[in-house]
């Protein structure tokens, strides 16, 4: 594992730590509002907020198993690892998407109006939460755009959702408040409600869809197949033979084996020099790569 | 019913000249079976002529056999032209860098002419 590397995983460890505190707070919140208040929104949320605090800490545990060991004897497994950890997230989104749906539609066969101190602890701590959610969501999508992974884009992803989630309840909540006297308010929560429901399996149908092509070794897509052999072919004249090329992504990583033959001739310090020049500008030309070159004389099955 | 590969491979033999016709999709699917029929006929000349006139698609499958044929004549210091190839294929090569190395004319007449 090398230097940036350990930087890199430090400071999604930090991260995520800094996400779990949050998170923590926020199911204290979630649920000190949901017991004084009879809002099915409030208990829709408490149960999110609770159910994304496991997601969070599973990340948290993951990326600290990658910080700490394994590196050596699992290079592999670790990308995997992000994947998994990202479809635990996907399900536990689902899980909220459905609790919450079920919620929404229960209200709407069923309307009643909101009341109660919890409503307030509600406003205050949504006014807070999106605040927070807010800036921890920017914060994220600039970690995952400088080291792009599953992990990341999962928990950008998760913390957008929550953003917005904050500002529906709390429009709902206030909405629900203020017209109070109109029997159509009712139906504020449960609108609300839906709407926060299908933007979370919106981003689940995106984590669970990366996550699993990674997990399944899917090879990579066409654009970057074709860099590879945009590379293959500006060194034209530095092999002889082109046997076969394999590659895979797992988590955040691109895996790339090129099999070339070499001209017998060629003295072998030659030969090392062309293949660092093929692998040296492939990898800068994908992201996140690792090339090997290997020296073949007959196809690779 | 298993379905046909989108892709038909004629040869004919003039004079030492081989040319193939190509039509259809190279791609992850009809490539196999391209590599074989394709590498069979280098096996036998020295110069060649892919037409590429209804070659309607090209894939990184397809641009890596492409590689392979221009290593393998190479190789044996056979010659090998591409001729008419589309608008969307002329630009697969260009943004993968195979202009550098293919020879290319805008038609078959050109790349005999070439040729003999």
């Amino acid at each position: 594992m090398n230097t940036a590397a350990v930087g890199d995983g430090i400071s999604k460890e930090k991260a995520l730590r800094g996400l779990f505190i949050a998170g923590f707070i926020d199911v204290l919140l979630t649920t000190t509002a949901f017991l004084l208040a009879n809002s099915s929104v409030l208990l829709a949320d408490f149960l999110k907020t609770f159910i994304e605090l496991i997601a969070i800490t599973l990340s948290w545990v993951a990326i600290r198993r990658i910080n700490r060991g394994g590196g050596k004897t699992y290079e592999y497994g670790l990308g995997k690892l992000e994947n998994i950890s990202s479809l635990f997230v996907a399900l536990v989104m689902l899980l909220s998407f459905l609790i919450i749906a079920a919620n929404a539609v229960r209200n709407i066969l069923h309307p009643g109006h909101i009341e109660g101190m919890g409503l307030w602890v509600s406003i205050g701590a949504q006014i807070v939460y999106s605040g927070i959610n807010g800036s921890l969501y920017f914060k994220n999508r600039r970690l995952s755009r400088e080291s792009p992974s599953p992990l990341m884009d999962s928990q950008t992803r998760l913390f957008l959702t929550r953003f917005i989630g904050n500002i529906f309840i709390l429009l709902s909540l206030g909405l629900s408040m203020a017209f109070a006297g109109h029997t159509w308010s009712s139906y504020i929560d449960p609108a609300a409600s839906l709407v926060i429901a299908f933007s979370i399996l919106s981003a689940t149908l995106g984590i669970f869809s990366s996550s699993v092509c990674d997990l399944l070794d899917r090879t990579l897509e066409e654009e970057r197949q074709i860099m590879i052999l945009a590379e293959l072919a500006r060194h034209f004249h530095d092999y002889e033979e082109l046997h076969g090329i394999r590659s895979r992504c797992s988590g955040a990583q691109v895996y790339v084996e090129i099999f070339l033959g070499f001209d017998p001739e060629k003295k072998v310090g030659e030969v090392q020099e062309s293949i660092d020049r093929i692998r040296a500008d492939i990898q800068g030309r994908i992201q996140g790569s690792d090339v090997a070159i290997v020296m073949t004389n007959g196809p690779v099955s | 019913m298993s379905k046909q590969p989108q892709l038909d491979i004629t040869h004919h033999e003039d004079d030492g000249l081989h040319i193939l016709h190509l039509s259809g999709r190279l791609d992850t699917e009809t490539s196999p079976h391209a590599e074989g029929r394709i590498l069979e006929v280098i096996e036998k000349g020295d110069t060649f002529i892919l037409n590429l006139q209804d070659l309607v698609y090209i894939s990184s499958a397809g641009l890596r056999l492409i590689l392979v044929f221009m290593k393998k004549t190479k190789k044996k210091n056979a010659r090998m032209i591409f001729c008419a190839p589309g608008e969307n294929i002329l630009k697969v090569f260009e943004v993968s860098n195979f202009l550098e190395f293919l020879e290319i004319t805008a038609s078959i007449e050109e790349a005999v002419l070439k040729l003999r």
